[in-house]
């Protein structure tokens, strides 16, 4: 137990033509933990989300997984417009397997068998493996989208506002689908997120971001019963008031 | 004002790279306008290359480029070979002349292509609208070169009007200019009818269709003053576009029926000076044309200014 | 009628006339250089099935000696129309062919290149097209021609014109195929397979360049009659393809004997030709550039 935790980011920091988007940041996680980040736009969630999936190269500080320096094949990054992400004209196989074909990774025997398998894993129909992305539905992609994060075997996923543009129900079927994985495979999540309900479905612990930095870091019950910094309680104000408490059952 | 400053300085140094490209051009083109000279053989080898000293063809690449900038920026441009005359004289008559054909080709275009492009427009789905769009693909299918050749034909057959060129032996006389005019600008303007018709009318559909037209048809104002006051320069944006981009077709059109009907514009000089090897001239009428699709589209951009409360945002 | 139907008749439509054209050697009665003097200017012959042999020499049909057939008449040397309109088909209709891909290739690479890069290079080839596009077409390809040799085989000539035209008609291609590209390298799925580690190569060959096809499709329909034209007009001036190799171009030149030309109308075929090429490359490209399935 005296072990280094599973995720540990100290120091991190990445500026941008002079301008600081993250300073400082400085956190730990373990392994099938999530953490929830939010904080308003612009304090740099989406930045420090892209440093941590190695898409950014941070200028300071560093990133620990699993005891050594984290690589590519790690951490996946769920990417915010399902649509977007995917090319439509591809078949599901073609997408779910895409990050092996680029590494290099199997025959295109096994590769179609491991779209079959993934498709499984994220609750899709395995005879779908031959349908165009663009015939699926919103929450499918995200679930395509996700069965190729999984494709590489990552052992942290980062979730940057995976949810938006979805419907409700499909929200939850989604998240459902999250924490059925996290039990059986220990995977590690960060979510990013304006939804504070999401959040607290899904979210063990909380970051808030605001300007780049890290102002308070909790669990989530203690958080909410106690938060500590203005902008954390601001934030828990406004969605007690957009939130359906109090409404006529 | 800084708006149009920009666009001249664009202009002249798109100019300049004209002029440079087509200077190292001529100089990588094998021979020049002594080398059917040299192949004859009562004249001596010495004899040509004193002929080219005494026209500086010797002389390196940038120095001739720089004497002929400093030349130009003084109003002469260079001496042609073929014509055994300096090179502006035979340039001025033979532009006023493409401009002439060229301008009364655009004008009568668009005064024919307005109108009926707006009535198509308005009367989109009726079997009129139908059958000019069946005529108007046809025509836009027969070649220029066609239709020269056929006018020259029937001019020569039936005698109504004169069998090319631009003037009858006399005195010069406005009536006699036009007459000549009428079937090279008849040639040209069928040749960009169609598809200016079909910008137009695509144009004008685009505004009838906009929110800001229905909106203002439920306001009930009369459609004159809609047509004039609002429509047209809605649509007046890409057609003012359109003509800045047909500018360069309009001319390459023209260089061909000037030559098959003999109108001395810039076309026929063009071609003969290509035929004689006289790389001077061939290097004037080259920065002419450019000039002209310049200056062209430098009018269509001030227009587009005036026009446009957009672009001035910018 | 459906947009795929028209797509499909305007295509066999061009095939029939293109493969008219190819298939000149069987379906021409004559050689195109082949002369008869006592037949100058023949006007259109009269059809007797009895007078006709078919399948011989490797051609559909010719005449039993000692007659001619000449289904569109002679012109002044005797010399068949109807077979130096087909025999001219091939060549011009073939440049036209040739150029567009010359021009949609270079278009290609470079719109991808400048697109894709940027920086530098996309300010050069930017730059450049522009030089390009600052000439009108006709004056260009002409002041092009200008600076190469003015006496060359017909063959070195066949090639030159589609070198030259394909050559300088690369610039719109390419701007609007950098334009497609530009937008593809920000879409989500690009960036995600660069996350995976996806090389610059992979990247342009499986997810930017599928969506470069429509462009480059719109573009050949575009094109291919506009650089027919071309061809049409270099060798009607003299400095294209010349005797005694027929095109559209050289053939029309020798329509121009205006005095007689009433008397021989056959001689304006070649002209008359283009019409059915250039209607059917206006149908096809109206129907693959109107948006599919618009509300009315």
């Amino acid at each position: 137990m005296t072990a280094d935790p599973f995720l540990s980011v100290r120091g991190l920091g990445k500026s941008f033509a002079g301008h600081a988007a993250i300073q400082d940041v400085t956190f730990s996680l373990e392994r099938g933990h999530t953490l929830g980040l939010v904080g308003p736009s612009g304090a740099g969630k989406s930045t420090l989300a892209r440093c941590l999936a190695l898409f950014e190269t941070p200028t300071s500080g560093e990133i620990r997984l699993d005891g050594r320096k984290a690589t590519r094949a790690d951490v996946q990054l769920i990417f915010q417009e399902p649509a977007s992400s995917l090319n439509p004209r591809f078949t599901a196989a073609q997408i779910v397997t895409e990050p092996l074909l680029i590494r290099g990774i199997g025959t295109r025997k096994t590769r179609r068998q491991r779209a079959s398998e993934l498709m499984e894993t994220v609750g899709l129909p395995r005879h779908a493996v031959e349908t165009p992305a663009l015939e699926f539905s919103g929450g499918e992609r995200q679930r395509l989208a996700i069965a190729r994060a999984l494709a590489v075997e990552p052992k942290l996923l980062i979730l940057d506002e995976s949810f938006a543009g979805l419907d409700l129900s499909v929200q939850a079927q989604v998240a459902d689908l999250l924490l059925d994985l996290q039990e059986r495979r220990g995977l590690t999540y960060i979510l990013i997120s304006h939804d504070l309900a999401l959040v607290w479905r899904l979210a063990g612990e909380i970051a808030v971001m605001d300007h780049g930095r890290i102002v308070e870091h909790a669990g989530v019950a203690d958080l909410l019963a106690r938060p500590q910094h203005p902008l954390t309680r601001e934030l828990l104000d406004a969605a007690r008031a957009l939130s359906l408490e109090g409404a006529p059952a | 004002m800084r708006y149009i400053g920009r666009r001249l300085l664009h202009g002249v140094l798109l100019l300049v790279g004209v002029s440079v490209l087509s200077f190292v051009f001529a100089e990588l083109a094998p021979g020049d306008y002594f080398s059917e000279l040299r192949a004859d053989p009562r004249v001596s080898a010495e004899a040509v290359a004193a002929l080219r000293a005494q026209y500086g063809l010797d002389r390196p690449l940038p120095v001739r480029y720089a004497a002929w900038v400093a030349s130009v920026i003084r109003g002469d441009f260079g001496y042609s070979l073929a014509y055994n005359s300096p090179v502006g004289p035979l340039l001025w008559g033979r532009v006023r002349a493409t401009l002439l054909l060229t301008g009364t080709a655009t004008f009568l275009a668009w005064l024919i292509a307005l109108p009926l492009g707006i009535w198509n427009a308005t009367a989109r789905g009726t079997w009129g609208d139908s059958v000019s769009k069946v005529v108007l693909s046809f025509l836009l299918a027969v070649p220029d070169l066609l239709w020269a050749i056929v006018f020259l034909m029937l001019a020569v057959e039936t005698g109504y009007f004169p069998a090319g060129g631009m003037v009858s032996p006399g005195p010069e006389r406005v009536e006699d200019v036009a007459w000549h005019l009428v079937l090279p600008v008849a040639v040209l303007v069928l040749g960009m009818l169609p598809a200016l018709v079909r910008h137009v009318r695509a144009s004008m559909a685009e505004a009838i269709d906009s929110p800001f037209a229905l909106s203002a048809r439920a306001q009930g104002i009369p459609r004159r003053r809609l047509l004039f006051r609002h429509l047209l320069p809605a649509a007046a944006n890409p057609l003012i576009s359109l003509f800045g981009f047909s500018l360069g077709t309009l001319l390459s059109a023209s260089l061909l029926v000037e030559v098959v009907m003999g109108w001395p514009g810039l076309g026929p000089l063009f071609l003969e000076a290509i035929m004689a090897r006289d790389f001077a001239l061939v290097l004037a009428v080259v920065m002419l044309s450019a000039s002209l699709l310049v200056v062209g589209n430098l009018l269509a951009d001030i227009l587009l200014y005036r026009m446009d409360p957009r672009i001035r945002m910018k | 009628m459906t947009r795929r139907t028209k797509i499909a008749a305007a295509l066999v439509f061009l095939g029939i006339l293109h493969g008219l054209a190819i298939f000149a050697g069987f379906l021409a009665p004559y050689p195109y250089a082949e002369q008869h003097r006592q037949f100058p200017y023949a006007p259109p012959t009269r059809i007797h099935l009895s007078r006709l042999q078919f399948l011989v020499h490797g051609r559909l049909f010719g005449a039993r000696q000692p007659g001619v057939v000449f289904l569109l008449g002679s012109d002044a040397y005797g010399r068949d129309v109807f077979s130096r309109l087909l025999y001219g088909g091939r060549v011009s209709l073939l440049t036209g062919l040739l150029a567009a891909f010359l021009s949609l290739s270079l278009g290609l690479a470079l719109g991808t290149a400048a697109g894709f890069y940027g920086g530098w290079l996309d300010r050069l080839l930017m730059r450049g097209g522009e030089l390009v596009m600052a000439l009108p077409w006709l004056y260009l390809l002409l002041a092009v021609r200008a600076f190469l040799p003015l006496h060359i085989t017909t063959v070195q000539a066949f090639f030159l014109l589609i070198a030259i035209i394909g050559g300088v008609g690369w610039v719109r291609p390419a701007r609007l195929i950098r334009g497609v590209v530009l937008s593809a390298r920000e879409r989500g799925f690009v960036l995600a397979a660069r996350g995976f580690g996806a090389s610059d190569a992979y990247l342009i060959r499986r997810h930017i360049l599928p969506l470069t096809l429509g462009v480059v499709l719109t573009q050949a329909t575009v094109l291919i009659p506009q650089y027919i034209l071309a061809e049409v007009a270099l060798s009607f001036l003299g400095l294209g393809v010349g005797e005694p190799v027929p095109s559209w171009g050289n053939m029309l030149a020798e329509a121009q004997q205006y005095h007689a030309l009433v008397a021989h109308g056959w001689m304006l075929a070649p002209g008359l030709a283009i019409i059915p090429v250039l209607l059917g490359y206006l149908l096809l490209a109206d129907t693959l550039m109107a948006p599919a399935g618009r509300a009315r």
